[in-house]
């Protein structure tokens, strides 16, 4: 075995000590020359039509600067998702809308001199609505009468739908001698990261934006922000200061369009910082899933047939969910023949969905994962050797996949984890107390796999490396550092 | 509308403060807008996360959740006050070791809640480390690696 210095080890974090000591500086601990403050007049309606603004009261509220009316802004349509341009997204969300589509959605933005006169001014905005009919989950979105979320974009509310097949669903069922299915329901999940969504943007004369934030994905969002304010992407710069957290939820656009314009308007640098209350209502959700699952298998054990059709709740707009829909077909670990999976996103009234730690996978996997338990139960086989049996091996293709997997070090994962449940139990008979009360301790097992094999793709990631005289390093990435740890050490 | 002013003092990280602040901010924004102290940081601003944990009379409390005029002729200390003039608090530095940090923004709360209790206690239960940072809310570390970072000085202590 090779002796590495370097794989193995684990080193402190670089940037731990300025974290434990207070002297990391996020988003809203930067403090901008001649900065001010932005706030968002969200909707308190799922689902209306604005019929007037009165900003009248608000504009007298001392230290306000401006305000911005759906009007005032452009009304180009845009995707707010940080991924690769994509025909899968769909471009149907604006800056500011009169025709707010769920809780917190945009309506108009306050900047001032301070935070407490943004607040004063955005409770002075007298809005009025047409309130209309609301729709929350994927069985009322799609029912006949359902209200459409996007007339003019979408004939029905299912806009997309993600199919990937091999094989034949029908025969693969028919020849299976067990056959097990059901209907699973996952509900959405918020992230909350500890610090709220912040940004502070800088539109310097006409031509130039510089905007400190939190985001994961700087790139993609400067070339949707390029498109979006016509300005060219090298007259953009997006600074990542420390992030409290991403978790996915920032692998998009939140504020930093909208404060671009206020800072446009007043030619200053405006900074917003979320409420918790908007980190829950208007920033975005894990998508809440319904799982038809149905899989057949032979009584020696192998699996034969896979047939998934997920119902995604996209929420309000399309956003990241076709390419999450996507990405859930993609993390199949099983040798199978016999594959059908199909993933409609479905627009509802319901907080917008977009990337969560997972991106697709943990909907379909969770409830994979309980029907091969059930299979294994009705074998009488033990669930490890069942799902080993089963599991893909170096050379073979996931299910509806192009290229074959390389590399799989499953079975060395799950002598792994044994020694540590083996070295647990050993732990746990010595310490437990065995009296009545004591808590019921079990094992459970479930496998999933992750942006590896057919997930990963060409060109996604690259950095360039400096190698100085001294021996020093510099590193220029794209890959935003969300606190875990990677890049620099 | 005039807008009213209150003097207050307050001891903050260990010199004695004359403000003047408005009836209405918060201790949390005492600390981080008008007297520029930035480690403490603001999660829910409504004393559910603990990210804005500060000790009050040596008691860690909520500063987002305090008006800064409570806090008149008491002694208030952050994050900035552990490390001694570069040195690194124990605490600290078992954060930095057992990798108890990852995105870091709960972490000035987290140092104050157990900073708090070993004051009271240098020789805690594991219980008691729990219950200490049963206010603080992290969402990188899964907390294990926090508690194994307070045991580990609660051990170096007993060895000393």
């Amino acid at each position: 075995m090779i002796d590495f210095s370097v794989v193995g080890d684990s080193p402190p974090r670089r940037e731990s000590v300025l974290k434990v000591t207070g002297q990391a500086s996020y988003t809203d601990d930067l403090l901008i020359p001649g900065m001010v403050y932005g706030m968002v007049v969200r909707s308190p309606h799922a689902h209306a039509k604005v019929k007037n603004i009165n900003s009248e009261a608000a504009r007298k509220v001392p230290g306000v600067l401006g305000i911005l009316g759906p009007e005032d802004v452009t009304q180009q349509k845009f995707n707010c998702a940080g991924s690769p341009p994509s025909p899968l997204l769909v471009k149907d969300e604006q800056i500011l809308t009169d025709h707010p589509r769920h809780v917190g959605d945009r309506i108009a933005a306050v900047v001032a001199e301070t935070r407490s006169a943004c607040e004063q001014a955005v409770q002075k905005i007298q809005i009025e609505y047409e309130i209309l009919p609301a729709v929350f989950t994927v069985k009322k979105a799609m029912a006949v009468d359902a209200p459409l979320l996007h007339p003019q974009t979408t004939v029905s509310n299912v806009f997309k739908t993600i199919s990937a097949s091999q094989g034949d669903i029908d025969e693969g069922l028919a020849q299976s001698e067990i056959v097990v299915s059901d209907v699973f329901q996952l509900p959405a999940v918020q992230h909350v990261a500890i610090e709220p969504i912040s940004c502070i943007c800088h539109f310097i004369e006409k031509d130039s934006l510089t905007i400190w934030g939190t985001t994961q994905t700087p790139f993609q969002e400067r070339r949707v922000l390029s498109e979006l304010l016509g300005l060219p992407e090298s007259q953009i710069r997006i600074i990542k200061p420390f992030m409290g957290g991403g978790f996915g939820a920032r692998q998009q656009l939140h504020n930093q369009h909208i404060g671009a314009l206020l800072s446009k308007a007043v030619k200053r640098p405006v900074k917003i910082v979320n409420t918790r209350e908007e980190e829950m209502y208007a920033s975005v959700v894990r998508h809440e899933v319904t799982a038809n699952l149905k899989i057949g298998v032979n009584r020696s054990g192998l699996l034969q047939a896979f047939d998934a059709e997920l119902f995604f709740n996209a929420g309000a707009y399309g956003s990241h969910s076709p390419i999450v829909a996507a990405a859930a077909s993609r993390k199949l670990q099983y040798r199978i023949p016999h594959y059908r999976y199909q993933g409609h996103c479905v627009l509802s009234n319901a907080p917008v969905a977009g990337a969560m730690r997972g991106y697709g996978n943990p909907q379909l996997s969770f409830a994979r994962e309980i029907l091969l338990d059930r299979i294994a139960r009705e074998l009488k086989m033990d669930p490890v050797t069942f799902r080993l049996l089963n599991h893909i091996k170096v050379g073979e293709k996931f299910p509806a996949a192009i290229d074959v997997i390389q590399s799989c070090a499953i079975e060395d994962c799950v002598q792994g984890a044994n020694g540590i449940k083996l070295a647990i139990d050993k732990k746990a008979n010595h310490q437990l107390d065995k009296s009545e009360n004591e808590v019921n301790r079990a094992w459970g097992v479930a496998f999933a796999c992750h942006t590896s094999g057919p997930s990963s793709k060409e060109g996604m990631s690259g950095c360039l490396m400096i190698a100085n005289d001294d021996g020093s390093v510099q590193l220029m990435t794209g890959s935003a550092d969300t606190g875990h740890r990677y890049l620099c050490q | 509308m005039e807008v009213q002013e209150i003097k207050v003092e307050i001891e903050v990280n260990g010199t004695l403060q004359q403000l003047t602040v408005t009836p209405q901010i918060t201790l949390l924004e005492l600390l981080r807008e008008q007297i520029r102290l930035k480690g403490t940081k603001q999660g829910c601003g409504v004393g559910q996360c603990g990210a804005c944990t500060v000790l009050l009379n040596s008691n860690p409390v909520n500063a987002c959740s305090l008006l800064a005029v409570q806090t008149h002729g008491q002694k208030v200390e952050t994050i900035e006050s552990v490390a001694d003039r570069g040195q690194l608090h124990p605490l600290q530095e078992a954060f930095v070791v057992e990798h108890a940090v990852q995105c870091g923004f709960c972490t000035p709360g987290m140092v104050m809640s157990s900073i708090a209790l070993l004051k009271k206690k240098s020789q805690p239960k594991r219980k008691e480390i729990l219950q200490a940072i049963s206010g603080n809310t992290c969402r990188c570390t899964g907390y294990s690696k926090i508690v194994k970072a307070v045991e580990r000085v609660v051990k170096e202590a007993l060895h000393d």
